[in-house]
C-alpha cells in the first residue's frame, strides 16, 4: 500500500516540471547562480503560481501570504550560491515556503488548530455541511464555496499535505521530507483530508454526479 | 502513526493518487490566486540586484572553517599551557628544591666551620632580613620557561655563567647574582650560627641527663649519641629562614651527611670520633679529638666519653 503510494506523482506534476525541451529547474537555478538573472525568470514564471496558491490557502489571509511569498523567493535567492542540485527544486522551493509558513504561525501566535490532535482521533471528523440545503440543483458557485470552506476548515497539517500534494505533483515521500515526517504520516493526513472534502462534495452531488465522485 | 483502516477506505485514496478525482477537479475550479504584479516586479528586481552586487570573495567560503580551527587549536594551546604551567610549577619547585641543596653542599665544603661562628652576630642580622621570602636567584627569574623544552634545567646549568646569547647586557645581571649570592651566603652563615646556637642550647639541656646518666654509670658512647643527634638537628635545620632550603635539608639525606663531616654539629662530630676509636683508628680518632676541642673548646663532653683522648 505504502509502496504504491510512494511512488504515485502529484496530480499536477506534469504541468511544474516538465516544458517542453525547457531546460530543467536544477539547471535555470545554476545558471541564475551564475548571474543569469534570465534564468530566474523563467524559473518564477514557473513556481511563482502554485507557490502563491498554496501560501495564500495554507495561510487563509492575502497579506500573510504576499509576505510569506517574498520572503521565500529572497531565501532562494540568498541561497543560490550554496545551491546544489541534490533534490528537485521543486521539494527546495517548498521545503522553505513550509518553513516559512511554520514561522509564520508561530510568530502569528495561532493555534495549531486540530492538526496537533492526532490523526486517528480526527477519523469521525468529517466536516459538516455549510448548510443544509434541500435543493437539488444546486449552483457551481454553492459548490465551490462550500468546497472553499471545507479546505478552509481543514487542519493546518491536512491542509499542507493536500496543498502541496495539488500544487506540486510531488509524490508523498517528497511531501513527507517537505513537512518532516514520514511518508505514512503524509499519507494519512491526505487521506483524512481527502475524506473530508469529498464529504463536503456529497452535500452536492446529484445522482448522476455520485457514481462519479470518489 | 497507524490509521484504522475500517474507519478510512483506501480506495477513494488509490483512485484520488491516480488523479482525475472529483476534489482535484473541484480545487482546480477555486477562485485564482494570482501573484499581485507588484510582487512580481519586487521579486524580480531582488533577483538582479542580488546578481549585480558582487558575490562574495572565494576566501571568504574559508572563513567559518577555519575560524572553527583557529578556535580548535586555541584552546588545545590553552589546554596544553595549563597543564605544562602546572608541570612547570612543580618542576620549579624541584629545582628551587635543587638549587637550594647545592650551595649548601658546596658551601658547606669550601667554608670552614669556624667562619660561621666569627661571624655570627652579623649573620645573624642578615638572616633576620632574610626570613621573609628570600628572593631566588635571578636566573630562574630572569627568563621565564616559554616552553616545557626549557623546564627541565638542573641546579648546574643555572648556576652556569650565562651564555653568549645574554651578553649584550652582562652588567646587571652579574650584579644581581653577585647580590644574590651575597644574600645566600649571608643567609647560610646566619643558618649555621643560628643552629650552632640552637645546638649549644640542647647540649646545656643536655648537661643535666649527662650528669644522671654518669651517676647510674650507663655508656656515654651507647646512648649519648642516639639521644643527642636526634633531638637538636630538626630544630637547627628548620630554622633556617628559607623554606626551599629547609626542605631541601630535611629532605636530603645526602645533604645531611655532608653538613655531618663539615662538624658544625658537636655530637656528630663526637660519635664519628667514636666510631673511629671502635674502628681501632686511635691516631685518627686523636686527631680529630684535638681538633673538636679547639673548635668546640667550650663544649662539655663527659668524663668517661669514649671520644676523649684520654680513654684511649
Amino acid at each position: 500500500m505504502s509502496a504504491a503510494a510512494g511512488d504515485v506523482t502529484g496530480a499536477a506534476g506534469a504541468t511544474v516540471s516538465t516544458i517542453g525541451a525547457a531546460p530543467d529547474d536544477a539547471t535555470l537555478m545554476l545558471r541564475y547562480r551564475k548571474g543569469d538573472v534570465r534564468a530566474f525568470e523563467m524559473l518564477y514564471e514557473r513556481h511563482k503560481g502554485s507557490l502563491y496558491r498554496y501560501l495564500r490557502r495554507l495561510c487563509r489571509s492575502q497579506e500573510a501570504a504576499n509576505d510569506l511569498f517574498q520572503e521565500v523567493w529572497s531565501k532562494v535567492i540568498a541561497s543560490r550560491e550554496r545551491y546544489e542540485v541534490r533534490a528537485k527544486f521543486t521539494t527546495f522551493l517548498f521545503h522553505i515556503a513550509h518553513n516559512c509558513a511554520i514561522d509564520y504561525f508561530r510568530r502569528a501566535g495561532r493555534p495549531q488548530e486540530k492538526g496537533a490532535q492526532d490523526v486517528d482521533a480526527l477519523a469521525d471528523e468529517l466536516p459538516g455541511p455549510g448548510h443544509e440545503s434541500p435543493d437539488a440543483a444546486l449552483s457551481e458557485a454553492q459548490l465551490r464555496a462550500d468546497f472553499k470552506r471545507a479546505l478552509d476548515e481543514l487542519p493546518a497539517e491536512q491542509r499542507d499535505v493536500f496543498l502541496l500534494y495539488e500544487e506540486t505533483g510531488l509524490g508523498l515521500e517528497d511531501i513527507g521530507r517537505i513537512t518532516g515526517v514520514a511518508m505514512e504520516t503524509a499519507k494519512s493526513r491526505l487521506r483524512y483530508a481527502l475524506g473530508k472534502l469529498r464529504g463536503a462534495l456529497r452535500q452536492h452531488q446529484s445522482p448522476t454526479l455520485q457514481s462519479s465522485v470518489s | 502513526m497507524t490509521e484504522p483502516t475500517d474507519k478510512v477506505d483506501e480506495q477513494p485514496l488509490d483512485e484520488y493518487l491516480k488523479g482525475g478525482s472529483s476534489v482535484s477537479r473541484q480545487y482546480r475550479q477555486l477562485p485564482g490566486a494570482d501573484v499581485p504584479p507588484s510582487l512580481d516586479r519586487l521579486v524580480l528586481r531582488q533577483a538582479e540586484e542580488a546578481v549585480k552586487r558582487p558575490s562574495r570573495p572565494a576566501w571568504m567560503r574559508w572563513t567559518a572553517p577555519l575560524a572553527v580551527a583557529a578556535s580548535a587549536v586555541l584552546v588545545v594551546s590553552i589546554v596544553l599551557e595549563t597543564g605544562l604551567r602546572d608541570e612547570t610549577t612543580v618542576s620549579a619547585m624541584q629545582e628551587k628544591r635543587e638549587a637550594a641543596e647545592a650551595p649548601i653542599e658546596t658551601r658547606m665544603i669550601e667554608e670552614p666551620a669556624s667562619e660561621p661562628s666569627a661571624n655570627a652576630p652579623a649573620a645573624d642580622s642578615a638572616a633576620a632580613e632574610l626570613v621573609m621570602p628570600v628572593p631566588p636567584p635571578p636566573k630562574i627569574e630572569v627568563p621565564p620557561p616559554a616552553s616545557a623544552s626549557e623546564m627541565p634545567m638542573t641546579a648546574v646549568q643555572r648556576r652556569a655563567p650565562p651564555p653568549p646569547v645574554a651578553a649584550p647586557a652582562p652588567a646587571p645581571l652579574e650584579e644581581q647574582v653577585a647580590k644574590a649570592e651575597e644574600r645566600d651566603n649571608a643567609a647560610f652563615v646566619a643558618d649555621v650560627a643560628r643552629q650552632k646556637s640552637a645546638l649549644e642550647a640542647a647540649a646545656r639541656e643536655r648537661e643535666l641527663s649527662a650528669s644522671q646518666r654518669a651517676m647510674r654509670g650507663e655508656q656515654a658512647g651507647v646512648a649519648g649519641p642516639r639521644d643527642t643527634v636526634e633531638t637538636p638537628e630538626p630544630k637547627a635545620v628548620l630554622s633556617y629562614s628559607r623554606p626551599i632550603s629547609a626542605s631541601a635539608v630535611v629532605t636530603s639525606a645526602d645533604s645531611m651527611a655532608k653538613l655531618e663531616k663539615t662538624y658544625t654539629d658537636p655530637e656528630a662530630w663526637l660519635k664519628d670520633i667514636r666510631q673511629l676509636r671502635k674502628d681501632n683508628k686511635p691516631e685518627e680518632a686523636d686527631r680529630q679529638w684535638k681538633l673538636f676541642v679547639a673548635a668546640f673548646p667550650n663544649y662539655e663532653v663527659a668524663e668517661n666519653d669514649t671520644a676523649r683522648e684520654a680513654n684511649k
